[in-house]
């Protein structure tokens, strides 16, 4: 079932277009990843879903309504239905507020529980459920006083306890060290499996996208260049971003040769090439590309890709070696959630 | 002869109320075009112990102990002039991000003859900027871009820039810190395969300073892993990746998605790093550490060696 439906339209004529083209439903329940590089749309893609920022065309339907046109109470309501988690929790917590203030904000806001010592006892279980244990000790807290990936399990903790029906995770991991990001992810994994959440996870970072996207979504220059399951895009890439993005990734393994790279220039920062926006940069790029913008088009099993010569490319696309592969992923493993409370933080 | 050695290395950052100490008896040592990747978290002391090398530490940094070598050079008691003629022409360092490394109203030739002349590996300027237009060729940026400001160029371009001006006196070494951080992934790639190539062709030895295993998997031939300012775990790059011992190296891999693994992430190491102003008795690893056992929270584990380079500080290992 669908449960947002984004479509932007074609640029505007004065100004330049973060984001320009996009047509993506989010399936109630998924994970999906949107990923692209610096520049390419996906945050903005993301905060116009949360609105945070609104299109200059096109216009973006939950429950088949715009989301531009909701005022007053039924704003409220969709700021209910959908939260975000931002990627600094540096400078997404205010320093002077204490943690439980923090987190009880939107039921305060919300008018969801009115007395204090139901908020309280709320604001604690929703602590603990991040991985704050005890929560009434983090609630006395101040920001200052936790590490990064503390306080992104309080931004989370934040987010969850309106138990949004879409969360939006702005590169939530991208700041915090190595050994501290899996237990986020798998914190909002299991979040998600909990209250049956649909996640919209923004990342750069395509092997995080495989580790976690029911469906993953790959932006280009505000462009959405290929759309589709996890295991198509990533193994079975059907555009040359993809693919390059693809081999791009250093393999945590000595023994995978560093694979060659095939493109060249860097980063995106126009949409105003004709054509194709990456076909500049792109190493099949022919003429017919330069013609008229490719649209997303469905090569089967919904597995979308936006290149005019992906029937006569893909094939031979640089791909990488897989080793083994899980049949599903991680958020439908069995006793997931029992592993997520074992693997919190704090005391031992 | 190693090109540099480190000997119980132990530096300190004065602080109020006392000294913290960032590097903790680190020993190792680099052959000519050997290339070593120093991974750890944010405040392993992993820059800390990079910035000692070329006598760069900050104003309340300190080697408390322990030597530093270069060839049979001791540079421990270096004065700043001397630490001057080392850098750039024995060891240069390629900093973090392109940007906060260039003047940002100074021509990039410019800023790269400026060390020739300074340091005298070249003479005249004419010959210094002909060298520094090559060294940018090298790197992939064109002639017509070398008298451009640092504004002008792309993230990639100031980094490829860096990497030119760190070679711009011939150093046998080129100390990386997060080489590739900070850029977009396929950069990251360009960067990296600009590193192994000039490694390669101009026999430089690379100490690359990194939290991202797939860097160093890709670019080293041996690795260091550092934890709470101490050295854990030390080997080639196939027994860090295929046979990791100390727990904490275990468990870094597995909290790092990749492609050939399974799906699904790693359960993450429990807990939060450690602080440096008030460590872990015994094993500074043992409060997140799954294998603890009694001696971990009393006696800090000695390193024992356990094949030719792989050298672990974790008391399951070693004891007969």
């Amino acid at each position: 079932m669908v449960f947002a439906r984004v479509r932007s339209s074609a640029d505007g004529a004065s100004s330049v277009s973060a984001v320009a083209g996009i047509n993506l439903d989010i399936l109630r329940g998924e994970t999906l990843c949107l990923v692209g590089e610096s520049g390419s749309g996906k945050t903005t893609t993301a905060r116009a879903i949360g609105r945070l920022v609104a299109p200059t065309a096109g216009s973006i339907r939950i429950d088949d309504i715009d989301i531009a046109k909701l005022r007053g109470t039924r704003l409220r309501d969709f700021r209910r239905r959908v939260q975000f988690v931002f990627q600094d929790p540096f400078e997404s917590l205010n320093p002077r507020q204490r943690i439980g203030d923090i987190v009880a904000e939107p039921l305060v806001v919300h008018q969801v529980l009115r007395t204090k010592s139901e908020i309280q006892d709320r604001v604690w279980k929703s602590l603990e459920e991040c991985g704050l244990t005890p929560g009434r000790d983090y609630a006395r807290r101040y920001p200052h006083e936790l590490s990064g990936g503390q306080r992104q399990r309080v931004c989370i903790a934040t987010a969850a306890i309106l138990e949004p029906e879409l969360l939006i995770a702005d590169e939530p991991v991208s700041m915090l060290d190595v050994s501290v990001r899996s237990g986020i992810i798998r914190l909002l994994l299991s979040l998600r499996k909990v209250h049956q959440m649909t996640l919209l996870f923004v990342t750069h970072d395509l092997s995080l996208a495989w580790a976690i996207g029911d469906r993953v979504a790959v932006m280009y220059a505000g462009r959405l260049m290929e759309l589709g399951s996890a295991e198509q895009v990533i193994t079975e890439p059907k555009h040359p971003y993809t693919s390059a993005l693809v081999t791009a990734i250093p393999e945590a393994d000595p023994d995978q040769p560093l694979r060659p790279m095939n493109l060249v220039g860097e980063g995106a920062s126009s949409t105003s090439i004709t054509g194709c926006c990456f076909r500049l940069r792109c190493p099949y790029a022919q003429e017919v590309c330069a013609t008229s913008v490719p649209p997303l088009a469905d090569t089967g099993h919904g597995h979308l890709t936006a290149c005019v010569r992906h029937a006569e490319i893909s094939s031979g696309l640089p791909k990488i070696v897989m080793g083994t592969m899980a049949a599903e992923p991680l958020a439908s493993e069995p006793g997931d959630s029992d592993r997520m409370t074992a693997s919190d933080t704090t005391t031992r | 002869m190693s090109l540099l050695a480190v000997t119980d290395l132990s530096i300190d950052y004065a602080q109020l109320g006392g000294a913290t100490r960032a590097v903790t008896s680190a020993s190792f040592s680099m052959g000519t075009g050997s290339s070593i990747g120093l991974v750890g978290e944010s405040g392993s002391g992993k820059t800390t112990l990079a910035l000692s090398l070329l006598g760069l530490l900050p104003a309340n940094g300190r080697v408390a102990s322990g030597e530093i070598h270069y060839a049979d050079e001791s540079v421990s008691q270096y004065s700043e002039t001397q630490w001057r003629r080392l850098r750039w022409t024995k060891a240069a360092l390629v900093f973090q991000g392109g940007m906060n490394a260039l003047n940002p109203v100074r021509r990039i030739v410019d800023q790269i003859v400026e060390p020739m002349l300074v340091h005298g590996t070249e003479t005249t300027k004419q010959a210094a900027t002909q060298r520094a237009i090559e060294l940018l060729a090298r790197v992939g940026i064109p002639a017509s871009r070398a008298r451009d400001f640092p504004h002008e160029y792309s993230g990639g371009m100031r980094q490829r820039a860096g990497i030119a001006m760190a070679l711009a006196c011939k150093p046998q070494l080129l100390i990386a810190d997060e080489p590739a951080t900070a850029i977009d992934v396929v950069v990251q790639a360009q960067i990296i395969r600009l590193l192994a190539e000039l490694r390669e062709s101009l026999g430089l030895a690379l100490l690359i300073i990194t939290h991202d295993l797939g860097v160093v998997a890709q670019l080293c031939d041996d690795v260091i892993v550092m934890y709470a300012s101490e050295i854990v775990e030390s080997a080639s790059v196939r027994g860090i990746f295929h046979n990791p011992k100390h727990p904490y190296t275990k468990q870094l891999l597995e909290s790092v998605p990749r492609f050939s693994g399974m799906r699904g992430v790693g359960a993450g190491i429990s807990g939060q790093p450690p602080s440096l102003t008030n460590p872990p008795t015994g094993c500074r690893f043992h409060p997140r550490c799954p294998s603890v056992f009694s001696p971990c929270a009393t006696e800090h584990p000695p390193a024992s060696r356990l094949a030719d380079k792989h050298v672990v500080a974790c008391h399951l290992y070693g004891h007969d």
